[in-house]
C-alpha cells in the first residue's frame, strides 16, 4: 500500500515539474535580433538614411562606426548646433530591398522610437530632449510624395512584400531647448547632443 | 494503527489538492498556449556637437558727457574672441530693455534709480545693467555692419577653412534721457546688445553718464591674457554754449560774485599714476601736441603738452578739446596702484581775462583735494581720486 502511495506522488511529482516549467516557459521573454531564420520566411524591414536639416538647412552628416563592447554602432556625425535649434532627421523604412533582394515574409508591425539627451561636460549634467516622430507614405517608384506628414503615435503594419510594397518616410524632429533649467551660455562649451533611433519590428504570429 | 489511517487521509487530501493543480496548469496551457514571434530590430545614432558663440566688444565702462539730455558713445563689435570665431550668423538689436528685475528674476515696475536693475538672459538668469538704465532710450544712429532680410544689423557667417571669418562692426548709439528731472549725479546706465540670432543672449556695456563737460570712468580689461586698467576720457560737444530749445545760451558761473564765462578751450588735465605702467604706444594714436600752442582751438584731438615717466609711476599732461573720446591703458605693476587728475576749465573773467582754474564742484567739476607726493611734482597739488587699488 505505502509503496503503491510513493509511485503516484512520484509520477504526480514528476508531472507537476513538467507542466509547471512549460507554464513558466511563456512568461520568458526571449529576442533574437538575427537578420535571417533558418526555418522559413523571414521579418524583415529595410532602413534607409536620408538628410540632416537643421532650422530646415540642409547640414552634412558625416557617417561613423565606433566599437563599444566588441559590438559596432553607426552614427552619424554633425557640428555647430546650437541652444534653440531645431534638429530634423529624415528616413525610410520599407518592407523590400530590391538591392539587396531581401523582402518582407511575414505579417507584422513596426514602429520607430526616438530618444535624446544633451550633454554638458562642463557642468557634468545631461539633460533630456524630447524628440517627436511623424511619418507619412511615400510612393515605391521614387515619385514624390504628396502626402502630409502625420504624428507617430502607434505601430505601423509591415505586410509581407509579396502581398504589398510599402515605403515610409519619417522625420525625428528634436528641438533643442534653449532655456534649459540652471544653465547659462558658458555650460554649453563641449556640449553634444545624442539623438538614439531605434526600429523595432515584431511578426503578429 | 489509528495513526496508519489519519496518515492515508491526510496523503489522500495531499493527492487531491495536487490533481486539482495539475487540472488548472492543464487548463492554463489550453487557454493560452506559447507563443513565439520573430523580432528585429535596427537601431541608428545622431552626435551633433555644440558650436560656441562668441561675442564680445572692445569697450566697457565707457563715459559719456551728456548735453541737452543726448550723448553718443563709440565702441567696437566682434563676432569673435581671440582666435575663436562664431560660425553662425549673429543678428542683434540695440534698444531700451522693456522690462527690468531683480536679482531673483522678479520684474520691478517702476525702478527708482536706488535699486540694484537686471534683465533676462534666454536662461532666465538676471544679469545686471546699471540702475539709471531705465531713464534712457538707446538707438544705433551709426553702424558700418551688414543687415539681415530682417532688417536687424547681422554679423554673416562666411567659412574660412574650418573656421569663420572674423567681424567688426563699428557702432555708434545714441543715449536718450527720457526722465523729466535734472541729472544730479553721474548716472550708471548700460547699452544693452539683445542678440536674436543664433540664439537670444544679452551682452552688457556699462556707461557712465554725466552732465559733467569731461567725464572719467576705468575698466579693468583682459589684453593677450594680461589685466589692463583702461582711463575712458570723454568730454562734452560744446564747453561755452548750451542749448535750450533749439536756442544756444552762453554757459556762465557765478563764483562768490564772480562771473566766468566758459570758453570752447580745451581742458586742461594732468593725470598723475603709481604703480602702473602707461602703454606709450597709444600716445603716437593721441596727437602729440607738445610745443604747439594749447590756446589754439582748431585742435579737435587731445593733445599731449607734458609726460614724464619713471619705472611704475608718471604724469602725464593732456588738453582734452570739445567732443573728445579716447582711453589711455596702464599696466598694473602691484596689487595695489591709484590714478589721481587734475582738470582744469578754460574761462573768462568779466574782462574778458582767459584763465585755467581747477575744475571742482563750484563750476560742476570734481572735487579736489590738495595732495603731496604727486609723481614729477614738487609741490602738493590739488587732484581727485580717478582709481585706488
Amino acid at each position: 500500500m505505502k509503496k503503491k502511495y510513493i509511485i503516484v506522488l512520484y509520477l504526480i511529482f514528476v508531472l507537476v515539474v513538467i507542466l509547471t516549467s512549460s507554464t513558466l516557459a511563456k512568461y520568458i521573454k526571449v529576442t533574437t535580433t538575427k537578420n535571417t531564420f533558418i526555418i522559413g520566411n523571414k521579418l524583415f524591414f529595410n532602413y534607409e538614411r536620408s538628410d540632416l536639416f537643421r532650422n530646415d538647412q540642409l547640414i552634412v552628416g558625416v557617417e561613423t562606426e565606433y566599437e563599444e563592447n566588441g559590438i559596432v554602432h553607426k552614427r552619424i556625425e554633425t557640428m555647430n548646433i546650437m541652444p534653440g535649434d531645431n534638429i530634423t532627421y529624415h528616413f525610410f523604412v520599407s518592407n523590400f530591398n530590391d538591392k539587396t533582394l531581401e523582402y518582407n515574409g511575414i505579417i507584422g508591425q513596426f514602429i520607430p522610437i526616438a530618444s535624446g539627451f544633451i550633454a554638458l561636460p562642463v557642468k557634468g549634467e545631461t539633460f533630456d530632449v524630447d524628440c517627436t516622430i511623424m511619418y507619412r507614405a511615400v510612393p515605391i517608384d521614387g515619385s514624390m510624395a504628396t502626402d502630409q506628414f502625420t504624428l507617430l503615435t502607434d505601430t505601423l503594419v509591415l505586410p509581407t512584400s509579396g502581398e504589398q510594397k510599402v515605403k515610409y518616410e519619417f522625420v525625428v524632429s528634436c528641438i533643442l531647448d534653449d532655456q534649459l533649467a540652471d544653465t547659462t551660455s558658458d555650460d554649453y562649451f563641449g556640449a553634444q547632443l545624442s539623438i538614439y533611433l531605434f526600429i523595432n519590428a515584431a511578426s503578429n504570429i | 494503527m489509528v495513526e496508519k489511517e489519519r496518515f492515508y487521509k491526510r496523503l489522500n487530501l495531499v493527492l487531491i489538492l495536487l490533481f486539482f493543480i495539475i487540472i488548472i496548469l492543464l487548463i492554463n496551457i489550453t487557454v493560452n498556449p506559447t507563443s513565439s514571434r520573430y523580432i528585429k530590430q535596427e537601431k541608428d545614432e545622431i552626435l551633433a556637437s555644440y558650436t560656441a558663440l562668441y561675442f564680445n566688444s572692445d569697450s566697457n565702462n565707457l563715459s559719456l558727457s551728456l548735453e541737452n539730455d543726448i550723448g553718443h558713445v563709440s565702441f567696437k563689435l566682434m563676432n569673435y574672441l581671440g582666435e575663436d570665431v562664431t560660425k553662425r550668423d549673429i543678428e542683434y538689436v540695440i534698444q531700451k530693455p522693456s522690462q527690468f528685475y531683480d536679482s531673483q528674476g522678479r520684474e520691478i515696475t517702476n525702478p527708482t534709480g536706488e535699486e540694484d536693475l537686471y534683465v533676462l538672459d534666454v536662461w532666465g538668469t538676471p544679469k545686471k545693467v546699471g540702475n539709471d538704465s531705465y531713464k534712457y532710450q538707446t538707438e544705433i544712429v551709426q553702424n558700418d555692419g551688414e543687415i539681415s532680410t530682417n532688417g536687424n544689423y547681422c554679423f554673416v557667417y562666411e567659412p574660412l577653412g574650418s573656421s569663420a571669418i572674423g567681424k567688426i562692426h563699428n557702432v555708434t548709439i545714441q543715449l536718450t534721457r527720457e526722465l523729466d528731472s535734472e541729472i544730479q549725479r553721474a548716472e550708471n546706465v548700460s547699452i544693452v546688445v539683445q542678440l536674436i540670432k543664433p540664439y537670444r543672449e544679452v551682452f552688457i556695456i556699462d556707461v557712465i553718464v554725466s552732465n559733467q563737460l569731461i567725464v572719467f570712468s576705468n575698466n579693468v580689461r583682459d589684453l593677450f591674457e594680461t589685466k589692463i586698467e583702461t582711463l575712458y576720457i570723454q568730454s562734452s560737444n560744446i564747453y561755452s554754449h548750451y542749448k535750450v530749445d533749439d536756442m544756444f545760451f552762453k554757459r556762465t558761473v557765478n563764483i562768490d560774485d564772480q562771473i566766468y564765462e566758459y570758453t570752447s578751450k580745451a581742458f586742461l588735465v594732468t593725470i598723475y599714476w603709481q604703480d602702473l605702467l602707461l602703454n606709450l604706444n597709444q600716445l603716437k594714436d593721441i596727437h602729440i601736441g607738445i610745443g604747439e600752442n594749447p590756446s589754439n582751438i582748431d585742435i579737435t584731438k587731445p593733445y599731449i603738452i607734458g609726460y614724464n615717466a619713471t619705472y611704475g609711476s608718471g604724469m602725464l599732461k593732456i588738453y582734452v578739446p570739445q567732443a573728445s573720446d579716447f582711453y589711455l591703458d596702464f599696466l598694473p605693476i602691484a596689487t595695489n596702484y591709484q590714478i589721481d587728475a587734475k582738470v582744469e576749465v578754460c574761462v573768462k573773467d568779466v574782462l574778458n581775462n582767459e584763465m585755467y582754474m581747477i575744475y571742482n564742484e563750484a563750476f560742476g567739476g570734481y572735487q579736489h583735494n590738495n595732495k603731496d607726493n604727486l609723481p614729477f611734482e614738487e609741490n602738493s597739488e590739488d587732484v581727485f581720486n580717478l582709481i585706488t587699488k
